[in-house]
């Protein structure tokens, strides 16, 4: 991404949130924020290291951990509940024998429920990685599971 | 002056008061538990919601200013409801386990359990079920009983400057940590303890050594040697309801001979050999051109914050020794050597206002006597436990003196727990020693007192000798980054600058009785103060025990056995 | 022109520059330089327009505030994370020069010098995409440098990291400083002190959507739709058991019948309507009759809010919807002040014993509790307003949760 557009500008603590977003998606799918990549943050803003990860911790999108190359957000909150979402978590936790907050042991899948996503219109929904997958039906979500396994093979 | 009407009180006060602080004097203590008088309120807790009149919501008295004509009420039924649910709702996630608490009677929160009469817990108990952090050297932290009031937080961020500690994570997960799987230990946090000080409940308590001292105490082959801080002298008092400010240097001793310690000895003695040695050192470093300006080197949690924040300004630090370490390596040395006595066998245990003494007494390379200089630092909270384990009644006990050789002292020594202190020990000699004049007066009153900066500047033989003193360490930042700015451009505002972590000196350490609240601070301060006006001597120089182990022993100061003995060296971090 | 369609009509068009200036986009923007910065907010006064964000506030009178120090700043709040909404998602996919030139000419009449797009993290392709309608702006020149004579502006895209409460405003503003996300107390309004004590007005995307269509249109014709205390157009969001879910363009003040019935219906028979999002109350059918304007909704003790209505059937559990909701505010709260922070664990706690047929009956009269001491005690209107989807389910929906707990008796004698 555009780390090289992280300039002398960036000393201010209010680029926070773009250093997070840019460390996390240094690949599209690395999903998290080393210790290293935070120790930098701190040190290009001035910051101590408990006041970075005090402002990350906060967010639920950063991880500071591993987390899989997929992570799967499926939308809980009340139009997707009533829209199936368990139906969708049950389906796909049970697939990759994972539940909500974990990863699968090849690094490929990580699970969360999340609230609302903003389409609650096309319920039950799902977003993985940055795209939003709507109006789910359990094939589409095989069809969708079964494309980031063979990205493996790329 | 505004007029407000607290429940049935009608007073006048200043603009800019808290409605907090206006019932507080119209006579209603409205119950609080985030804030602090001595810090920026957050209004987290909601324990202080009152019913101010044309306000559609209930306010929070700790960060509401009054205005003219304001009505409250601070004692309905709803606010009495509210605030016994918010305890509820806090103990439900508080451990059960206060008898084996070390805030046992003095936590704020079952304070106010107590006060509003929680009897039954209708809400689920949960709790972090977390290990404890032992990491710091003389921190222990308990996250199980931490509230999230964020005291420590504040202090360590705006007092202190350190930033060790933020609140991490949301919601009901809020927790207070040096960051991501990160133990005290391994961060910046430089053990001042201000946050101990400052924490309601038991989630911050000093390191005890009270049971090693015991054992030390206990084994016939021990030799105990204890040395015993300035600023210990004028609040160990208050354990024992007396007033700070109570000099009770007397009973102390006495309470350490009762306890069973062999040799008593005076950490006052080793502040005048710090500033024999210290004095000496900022007079060559001025007239040979050295590193200037000179920055003080006793306060053990300025030096991790100096190692850590400013490692390019380490060669400006003092290589001398705290007072502590000096006495220490003094005891296990010459003291050893003319008594007859193996440091192989002898503890030495410093009694400290302070928790960052802890991480002082353990740095690796404080063994220049070939033993570890300081064994021991008890705080002066760990001491008061001690005597009344002991059974002892501290408030009568009859004032005895120390042993001699190592416990003379001066007026300038014991101003040392004061902010400013040093610096009016280090300029009553440095001043006498140079010009070999007398001083007309001893008493530097603008560099005493509880303001963060503070300056002054003498005239020595016609060389106006620039002086800075900081208390707090975000007041020490502040006089720092003048230096190095000063420095890019070449210029130089102060000669010798005395910099202490915590607010008021050491009278305001991190193992200094609870309440450490700065009011009490500048009471302490004034009995320091007291006791160097009624001393029969009051410079350094004039020490004659000091003098004797110059005489007998080290020769003089910054000698070669002085620097191998009482001088030090510092590490970036 | 149909007289609603001055949203919806973009969804058949392209999102980008000249397409909205085919439609006469801008022209509103030209309409503000040839006046005063005051004579702007005049017409936005005389507009009435009141914001579409949830809290109803009237636009005008927060620019007024305005003092014309330098530096200021216009926030866009695009944190969309009311459930139930999703009409800031419809604007900025379908109409993003809307809220861009709403944005240029807020900035112009409060005399702004920088503006900010924070747009929440769950949305990371449309932020892509208005990175790209920034640039198309600032290459017709209604961006950058002298637009008008005095008169620069640019504008620079947050993207959150997933957290509903920095939709509140002192809260958006911390996070948007790099700081967590909590809010602060008001006074100061970040009028006054915002963004690093400056002076900063915050907007929400449909706010600014309606702040160019008045001034494209004129305050007339938006007065002439909705009400007399609720003007203009209102996209509605509604979602649910509904045969077709979506946004909705209608005059400020239609009922959620005719609501219903554009979007075609209710799926099953009809059991609760939730208004105003998570943070509002749940009806029964009663609420067919309620006028979705900012007044007629307070007047029955609820809110407009964001203009979210969920639709619930037959089929859908209230112990369950209270679960999914209590569960939200839990894992939402930010944790500052200890009614939101403990009170909605607690409340989380005993929805989940409660849909799983361990509640207590004490527990419903400590819910209730609970949510008392958080409308009195919270920091900030989220934890305030949890009382209202927890007593609204109590009163109409009680014998539901009663089943639930009963079931726990039951379940209790039988193993005596």
């Amino acid at each position: 991404m555009e780390i090289a557009k992280i300039s002398l500008k960036e000393s201010n603590r209010e680029n926070i949130l773009h250093l997070f977003h840019s460390m996390q998606k240094r690949e599209i799918t690395k999903n998290y924020i080393t210790a290293t990549e935070r120790r930098e943050i701190a040190q290009t803003l001035g910051l101590s290291i408990a006041e970075v990860d005090g402002v990350m911790s906060f967010y639920h999108l950063f991880s500071p951990s591993p987390r899989g190359k997929y992570v799967l957000r499926i939308c809980d909150s009340l139009s997707c509940r009533i829209g199936n979402s368990l139906e969708v978590y049950g389906y796909i936790s049970k697939e990759l024998g994972i539940k909500r907050g974990e990863t699968t042991k090849d690094g490929l899948f990580t699970l969360e429920i999340v609230n609302c996503l903003g389409s609650c219109d096309t319920a039950p929904n799902m977003m993985i990685n940055d795209k939003l997958y709507t109006n789910l039906t359990l094939d589409e979500v095989d069809t969708l599971i079964i494309n980031c396994k063979k990205e493996k093979t790329i | 002056m505004i007029t407000v009407t607290i429940d049935k009180n009608t007073i006048q006060v200043v603009d800019g008061t808290s409605v907090l602080d206006a019932a507080k004097q119209a006579g209603v203590d409205i119950p609080t538990l985030c804030q602090h008088e001595d810090l920026t309120p957050l209004g987290t807790c909601g324990m202080c919601m009152v019913d101010i009149a044309g306000c559609k919501d209930l306010q929070r008295a700790c960060i509401t200013e009054v205005t003219e004509g304001m009505q409250v009420l601070t004692n309905t039924p709803q606010l009495r409801k509210l605030r016994r649910g918010l305890l509820e709702l806090v103990l439900a996630t508080h451990p059960d386990d206060c008898l084996q608490c070390i805030k046992h009677g003095s936590c704020e929160l079952q304070k106010l359990a107590d006060r509003f009469e929680i009897r039954t817990l209708r809400y689920d108990k949960y709790t972090r079920g977390l290990p404890l952090d032992r990491t710091a050297a003389g921190i222990i932290r308990d996250m199980n009983k931490c509230i999230g009031c964020g005291r420590c937080v504040t202090v360590c961020h705006e007092v202190q400057s350190v930033k060790a500690i933020d609140f991490m994570d949301r919601g009901a997960n809020t927790i207070i940590s040096p960051g991501y799987g990160m133990s005290m230990g391994s961060s910046v946090c430089v053990n001042c303890g201000q946050c101990v000080v400052y924490c309601p409940t038991g989630a911050l308590y000093e390191k005890e050594m009270i049971d090693d001292v015991w054992g030390a105490l206990d084994d016939p082959k021990k030799v105990v040697v204890a040395q015993v801080a300035p600023a210990v002298r004028v609040a160990l008092g208050e354990e024992f309801d007396m007033a700070p400010g109570s000099l009770v240097i007397g009973k102390i001793y006495s309470a350490l001979r009762s306890l069973g310690i062999d040799y008593i000895f005076d950490t006052n003695f080793s502040a005048d050999l710090t500033i024999l040695e210290e004095g000496t050192e900022l007079l060559e470093r001025i007239s040979s051109g050295g590193t200037l300006p000179l920055i003080t080197s006793c306060s053990p949690g300025w030096i991790k914050f100096g190692e850590t924040y400013y490692p390019e300004l380490l060669d400006h630090v003092s290589t001398c020794k705290s007072p502590q370490q000096m006495l220490g390596t003094i005891i296990k040395t010459y003291f050893a050597e003319t008594h007859n006595l193996d440091p192989e066998n002898i503890i030495s245990l410093s009694i400290m206002p302070c928790t960052a003494k802890k991480f002082e007494a353990a740095r690796p390379e404080m063994n220049d006597s070939g033993y570890q200089d300081v064994d021991y630092v008890l705080t002066t909270r760990e001491l008061a436990r001690m005597i009344r384990q002991a059974g002892l009644q501290f408030d009568s006990m009859k004032e005895e003196k120390p042993d001699p050789v190592l416990s003379q002292y001066t007026g300038a020594a014991t101003i040392f727990g004061a902010s400013g202190g040093v610096m009016e020990a280090a300029i009553r000699s440095a001043y006498e020693l140079k010009t070999q004049k007398t001083l007309g007066s001893l008493d530097f009153t603008n560099l005493r007192g509880l303001e963060g900066i503070k300056k002054a500047s003498v005239d020595i033989e016609g060389t106006e000798i620039r002086v800075a003193v900081s208390n707090g360490l975000s007041n020490a930042r502040t006089l720092l980054n003048i230096v190095t700015e000063a420095k890019k451009v070449g210029e130089m505002p102060f000669h010798f600058i005395e910099i202490m972590a915590c607010r008021g000196g050491c009278i305001g350490g991190g193992g200094q009785p609870l309440e450490n609240t700065l009011a009490k601070r500048a009471q302490r301060m004034a009995g320091l103060y007291r006791e160097d006006k009624n001393l029969p001597i009051r410079k350094s120089h004039e020490n004659a025990e000091v003098l004797e182990l110059y005489k007998d022993f080290l020769q003089k100061p910054g000698s070669e056995i002085s620097h191998h003995l009482l001088h030090t060296h510092y590490t970036a971090r | 022109m149909s007289q609603t369609d001055y949203f919806l009509r973009f969804k058949d068009l392209s999102p980008n520059i000249k397409d909205y200036q085919k439609a006469n986009g801008y022209t509103g923007l030209g309409t503000a330089l040839s006046l005063t910065p005051d004579q702007v907010i005049e017409k936005i006064e005389k507009a009435w327009l009141l914001g579409r964000g949830g809290a109803g506030f009237p636009t005008a009178i927060k620019w007024k505030a305005s003092t014309g120090k330098t530096p200021s700043y216009i926030v866009c709040n695009a944190d969309e994370g009311e459930p139930g909404t999703f009409k800031d998602r419809f604007i900025m996919t379908h109409s993003p020069h809307m809220m861009i030139e709403g944005m240029i000419i807020a900035a112009y009449a409060v005399k702004a010098t920088k503006g900010y797009i924070y747009i929440r993290g769950e949305y990371p392709e449309i932020a892509k995409n208005l990175e790209n309608s920034l640039l198309e702006a600032e290459q017709a020149g209604y961006l950058g440098n002298d637009i008008a004579e005095g008169f620069s502006f640019s504008i620079d895209i947050i993207k959150g990291g997933g957290s509903y409460v920095v939709g509140d405003e002192t809260a958006l503003l911390n996070s948007l400083m790099g700081n967590r996300g909590i809010p602060w107390s008001k006074p100061p309004f970040p009028a006054e002190k915002g963004l690093w004590e400056h002076p900063t007005f915050i907007n929400n995307v449909e706010t600014l959507a309606c702040v160019s269509l008045i001034l494209q249109h004129g305050f007339d014709w938006f007065r002439s739709i909705g009400t007399p205390e609720s003007p203009g157009p209102k996209l509605y969001c509604i979602s649910g058991k509904v045969k077709n879910p979506g946004v909705y363009e209608a005059p400020m003040g239609t009922s959620v019948k005719d609501l219903i019935t554009m979007a075609g219906g209710v799926i099953g028979t009809l059991k609760a309507i939730q208004i105003g999002g998570t943070a509002g109350p749940i009806y029964p059918s009663e609420a067919l009759d309620f006028h979705l304007d900012f007044k007629s909704m307070n007047s029955k003790g609820g809110i407009l809010g964001s203009g979210a209505i969920v639709v619930m059937n037959t089929d859908t559990s209230m112990a369950e919807v209270l679960e999914v909701e209590m569960r939200f505010f839990a894992e939402e709260s930010c944790g500052k002040c200890f009614p939101c922070r403990y009170g909605t664990r607690q409340l989380s706690f005993m929805a989940n014993s409660i849909v799983l047929g361990k509640g207590k009956w004490e527990f419903l009269e400590l819910m209730e509790e609970t949510v008392d001491i958080m409308h009195g005690s919270s920091f900030c209107p989220f934890g305030k307003s949890v009382e209202l989807p927890v007593k609204s389910i109590f009163k109409f929906f009680s014998g539901e949760l009663h089943a639930h707990i009963r079931q726990n008796d039951y379940i209790r004698e039988a193993q005596i």
